[in-house]
């Protein structure tokens, strides 16, 4: 969906031709409630669709008393009642939370008329496949990562239902998007997906979130003495992110560079055992773990450190890494995945081996080593990022590929016999708020 | 005196195409209904291969030994009961058959049974209001049968796989017949030996009950390496005859033993051969009609068997359980007692076709092939299935029975429609 | 709730003057005979049908579907069989549709809701094609999360039929599986427009429990003499009624 230097083709169309396309989109979590990145992916490209004249709503979860219907900076948030749902475990509340988004969707589609649904991930295929047959309109998958990539492989029942739900939903998709190569090809070998029904369009980063003024000085003494370098990571102690890779790279680094400061931000599973190894490893207070930190001081501390380092084991994009581009901070990524397309090795950030401490404690040393050609690196990052990264653009690339198919869905025999909308006196105009 | 009573069952069922294999989409005729419903190209493939593995040479080889032994003081007896439907079948692909076992009746040494014509379980409505007389009906029509093939009145009677108890006993003794045929299993017996005659309980109606360790051995032993005494040879057969104390020996078994169930290698055709001559070595040793059986000995006492006791000769627990020990079978036997009472008062032209096809799905063996059994029962049970499993068969039995159900009712609405388009223009 | 074509000489066999007479004597308005007030199409959904049948599900459908046949309502069934998944069957009058569950699960709860995509897919075709649908009859708690859903997005009556619930089938046990079937079973209780059950026991059960009305609930008598006309009165009713709430 790219051209060469970045820009989005038009195929020759003005302005004023484009029909403004409805499109439903179905999410888990979207903020305020948020587990992973899944949530801020949705707003971000709604909220950039509005611009490319496509009237987004999504329908969502709600927790602790935040459902209701609201009209969120041109986008339709409708969220259903998510709490008290009895379930075993979290597979199966997963599929009953389905049930209330089935009962909801059905009063969104006698209001408005939908041209697409868009779904996000596994959890909510059953309403996305009933829904796509019900109404026969067609379907787009977004992929963000497979289940037999997390945790490392296939090891359970609930494991082989998450894969067989993310295999039906590529199944029944009439295209499938997926946020780089790594993933398209991914989701082709793993479920025999024919390549051309898959799309790579990358994530994107608000780089306007990062600009912003703040006192450097002030805000590095909470985290580090004047003249250390801080070595950041960000991300979720599990054994994808790779964390205990820069754990163990840590006395190589203090080797050469003993004014670095290790800050680790971010929880999970492993952190108690990381922290038990960072004590053994390094000298006191030269590793800090913070956990989670609020969104505005994260960014404030990725802008202030002078590395960003990413060792990640399997990562399907890494919006981490465009974030450190558009702080504007030396990244040192693991040669994986989307990472691995992100980054070029000494263009715009750092290469190194996956699961290797040694190269990672080279990465490090070298940007410490040389701070000019890190500045270099960090411009031409910059850049890159505010063209190709921009949610704006995204959403270009993403109208495309609904545009294409409902070109597609113009030329076939399967059509809904009837218009469920029109029983319902007609499109109600948006803007209700409730 | 120790007397041999020698009886042959003869069956052969119209069987079902297999469950999958039936499909009634669209069909509104019976014509069409018999042709899709049943397996007809199946039913004249067996009948042909048993037809020669087995019918025709056994015939054969009775017809010799009954000619052989006519002239003298003590003749070779024996006595047969051939199923309606097997009679029509071989009818309509191997009319030879037929004709041997006309030859047997001219021989004057042979005695036909009565049974019920389609081999049904219609002996077990008669506790029912709507169906009792179904019982009746199905074996005047088979007497009808061996009266115009054979020119022969029965005089006793065994039902399918002979079930038995005390009710249907008296059915048919208000039939006229003189005895009943009937399994002589231990539990009924109670420390009684097989080998006498007896009293059904509160009917005057003498019972033969078979010897099933005996006749299990020629149908069922008779090849296996594991018995004792395998092989069995004729004189070893006999000596155990001779040696028994009773009266009557009853070796009740499947025609098919000869040929198809033991195969003509294993020998049981040479040891059918030479059994009438060991046998009658002995002084006190000879062969009897079951007719002959009970007019020449007495009744030593009474056998009782209650209705909710019903005994049969079909696996071991020698029950109804062959039939209707699970859920599906129940089921279908349902859906055939629905039919019955639907068809009490049915009026309509096409009453005696539904009423055959009724027939002809209530023989017993398609329940047979319904079974869930385990063991050995269960390899038996799939031996003689056509099809590959239980369920198959249940699919197409139900499946038939509910077509027909549904094309009775839709006669039922053209006749109530007509009589009512008539009713009205007649008031005009 | 008396269907009024009982009673009048079948319409069918007369010619037109002599039906314009008729209805001009005994003052009915063309309204009533209308036959979009009856039920046309109905599409039972099942988890148990012959030749796989565990309990008595397989046989009430059979027969509710046999007599439905009989009447000249087009009657599709809906059921689970893998080895037979995307097969149409036609027997004694009706349809029955073979569906099978693509996603391997762990327990019926999933199996169940998992089945829902499948179930929807077979009827928003069957819609699609004939037209129309009249009402849909979910048997027993796995069906229910696919009725429900068609009821809302294809605005059509759901009938439950409930063969047991789970306070009888765990009594007195309390974790997150059960509680889940008893939210659906209640949810399903509340949305679908007429409980059938099979006997007053049951009937007592589902007041107790779940707080539904009295004439909300029916008793299904497949012994019964005319049962094929009631469950048609039934079903009449339903539709009926429905059309009322639609054309407010």
């Amino acid at each position: 969906m790219e051209g060469n230097n970045g820009e989005v083709k038009n195929n020759g169309k003005k302005e004023g031709d484009e029909k403004k396309i409805t499109v439903l989109h179905l999410s888990w979590e979207y903020p305020p409630h948020k587990v992973g990145g899944l949530g801020t992916h949705v707003q971000n490209l709604s909220k950039a669709e509005v611009e490319a004249n496509i009237q987004p709503i999504v329908l969502t979860c709600g927790f602790n008393g935040n459902c209701g219907i609201s009209l969120e900076d041109g986008v339709l948030v409708y969220r259903v009642d998510a709490d008290g749902i009895p379930a075993e475990d979290f597979f199966s509340w997963t599929l009953q939370m389905n049930i209330l988004l089935q009962a909801a969707s059905a009063e969104i589609f006698s209001k408005y008329k939908i041209d697409l649904i868009h779904a996000h991930d596994w959890l909510v295929t059953t309403t996305a496949v009933a829904l796509k047959h019900i109404y026969r309109i067609p379907l787009v998958a977004t992929i963000h990562a497979l289940e037999s990539g997390r945790y490392g492989g296939i090891k359970g029942d609930r494991q082989m239902m998450i894969h067989d739900l993310e295999g039906k939903l590529v199944f029944e998709a009439w295209r499938v998007i997926c946020c780089s190569n790594f993933m398209k090809y991914s989701v082709v070998g793993t479920f025999c997906c024919p390549e051309d029904k898959v799309d790579v369009i990358p994530n994107g980063v608000n780089v306007s979130d990062f600009e912003f003024d703040y006192n450097r000085n002030e805000f590095k003494r909470k985290y580090a003495m004047p003249e250390e370098k801080i070595v950041l990571f960000v991300g979720r102690h599990v054994w994808e992110k790779g964390l205990d890779v820069l754990i163990g790279a840590i006395p190589m680094i203090l080797e050469r560079h003993p004014e670095a400061k290790f800050v680790i931000t971010g929880d999970g599973y492993l952190r108690g055992q990381c922290e038990s190894l960072a004590n053994q490893i390094a000298p006191q207070g030269k590793v800090l773990f913070t956990g989670y930190l609020p969104d505005k001081e994260l960014k404030m501390l990725m802008k202030t450190a002078d590395v960003m380092v990413i060792p990640s084991r399997y990562e399907p994009f890494g919006i981490v890494a465009l974030e450190g581009l558009a702080a504007k901070t030396p990244i040192v990524v693991a040669d994986t995945g989307g990472l691995g397309e992100i980054v070029r090795h000494e263009e715009n950030g750092i290469k190194i081996w996956v699961d290797n401490s040694e190269s990672l404690a080279w990465g490090v040393n070298y940007i410490l080593d040389n701070p000019e050609r890190a500045k270099q690196i960090v411009e031409n990052g910059y850049k890159e990022v505010k063209e190709k990264y921009s949610w704006v653009s995204i959403a270009k690339q993403t109208r495309q590929v609904y545009e294409r198919i409902l070109a597609e869905y113009s030329r076939v025999n399967w059509k809904p016999r009837f218009n469920f909308w029109e029983k319902r006196n007609g499109v109600s105009e948006l803007g209700i708020k409730e | 005196m120790v007397s041999v009573c020698f009886y042959f069952q003869v069956h052969q069922p119209k069987r079902l195409k297999r469950g999958d294999k039936i499909k009634l989409k669209g069909v509104k005729t019976l014509e069409e209904f018999e042709k899709r419903v049943f397996d007809h190209e199946k039913n004249k493939k067996i009948m042909k291969k048993v037809a020669e593995k087995c019918y025709l040479p056994t015939n054969k080889l009775m017809l010799g030994l009954i000619d052989n032994y006519k002239r003298q003081r003590k003749k070779f007896k024996i006595s047969y009961s051939l199923s309606g439907i097997f009679i029509e079948q071989a009818e309509k692909y191997m009319p030879e058959v037929i004709e041997t076992f006309q030859w047997l009746a001219d021989t004057g040494c042979v005695e036909f049974l009565d049974e019920t014509y389609y081999h049904s379980l219609s002996s077990l409505w008669i506790y029912d209001e709507d169906l009792k007389n179904e019982f009746i009906e199905q074996i005047k029509l088979h007497r009808e049968l061996i009266w115009s093939y054979f020119k022969q009145k029965p005089k006793v009677f065994r039902n399918t796989e002979l079930i038995f108890n005390n009710d249907i006993a008296k059915v048919a003794k208000s039939l006229g017949y003189k005895a009943i045929l009937a399994e002589g299993i231990e539990h009924i017996l109670n420390g009684k030996s097989p080998e006498h005659i007896y009293h059904a309980y509160n009917t005057k109606m003498p019972v033969l009950l078979r010897h099933y360790r005996l006749s299990d051995d020629i149908s069922f032993r008779f090849s296996a390496p594991w018995f004792e005494a395998w092989p069995l040879t004729a004189d070893k057969f006999a000596s155990w005859v001779a040696s028994c104390q009773g009266e009557v020996i009853n070796l009740f078994m499947d025609y098919e033993t000869f040929g198809e169930h033991q195969w003509e290698c294993t020998g049981i055709f040479e040891f059918m051969k030479h059994l009438p001559y060991e046998l009658l070595k002995y002084e006190h040793v000879d062969f009897v009609t079951p007719t002959e059986a009970v007019e020449r000995y007495p009744v030593r006492g009474t056998i009782d068997v209650p209705g909710w006791q019903t005994i049969s000769w079909a696996d071991i627990e020698r029950d109804l359980s062959a039939w209707l020990s699970n859920d599906m079978q129940r089921t279908a036997f349902k859906e055939m007692e629905k039919i019955g009472r639907m068809l009490k008062n049915f009026k309509s032209e096409k009453k005696e076709e539904f009423k055959r096809l009724w027939r002809e799905l209530q023989t017993s063996d398609h329940l047979y092939y319904c079974c869930t059994k385990f063991w050995a029962d269960g390899d038996i049970h799939k031996y003689f299935s056509p099809y590959n499993s239980p369920f198959l068969a249940f699919e197409g039995l139900i499946k038939s029975l509910d077509h027909l159900q549904y094309l009775m009712l839709k006669e039922r609405e053209k006749v109530r429609e007509e009589a009512e388009s008539i009713k009205i223009s007649s008031a005009r | 709730m008396s269907n009024m074509n009982d009673n009048n000489p079948n319409l069918s066999a007369l010619s037109g003057k002599i039906t314009e007479k008729i209805i001009k004597r005994l003052g009915i308005s063309e309204k009533d005979i209308e036959f979009n007030k009856k039920a046309k199409t109905v599409v039972l959904i099942t988890p148990d049908f012959f030749p796989r049948m565990s309990n008595e599900i397989a046989y009430t459908t059979n027969e509710i579907a046999k007599n439905l046949a009989i009447k000249g309502i087009n009657t599709h069934l809906i059921t689970y069989d893998p080895l037979k998944q995307g097969q149409i069957d036609e027997v004694a009058g009706f349809k029955v549709h073979y569906v099978g569950n693509p996603i391997r699960t762990y327990s019926p709860l999933t199996w169940s809701l998992t089945l829902s995509m499948e179930i929807s897919r077979v009827i928003a075709d069957i819609f699609h094609e004939e037209g129309n649908i009249d009402l849909i009859h979910a048997h027993e708690w796995l069906t229910f999360p696919a009725g429900m859903h068609l009821q809302a997005a294809l605005k059509k009556p759901l009938l439950v039929n409930y063969y047991s619930i789970e306070h009888i089938r765990n009594p007195g046990i309390c974790n997150g599986y059960t509680e889940a079937v008893k939210q659906i079973e209640w949810m399903s209780s509340v949305k679908s427009k007429k409980i059938f059950v099979n006997s007053d026991f049951l009937k007592d059960c589902i007041k107790k429990h779940y707080g539904v009305k009295e004439n909300k609930i029916n008793i299904l008598d497949l012994s019964a003499e005319d049962f094929d006309k009631k469950i048609v009165r039934d079903y009449n009713w339903v539709v009926r009624e429905w059309r009322e709430i639609m054309e407010k």
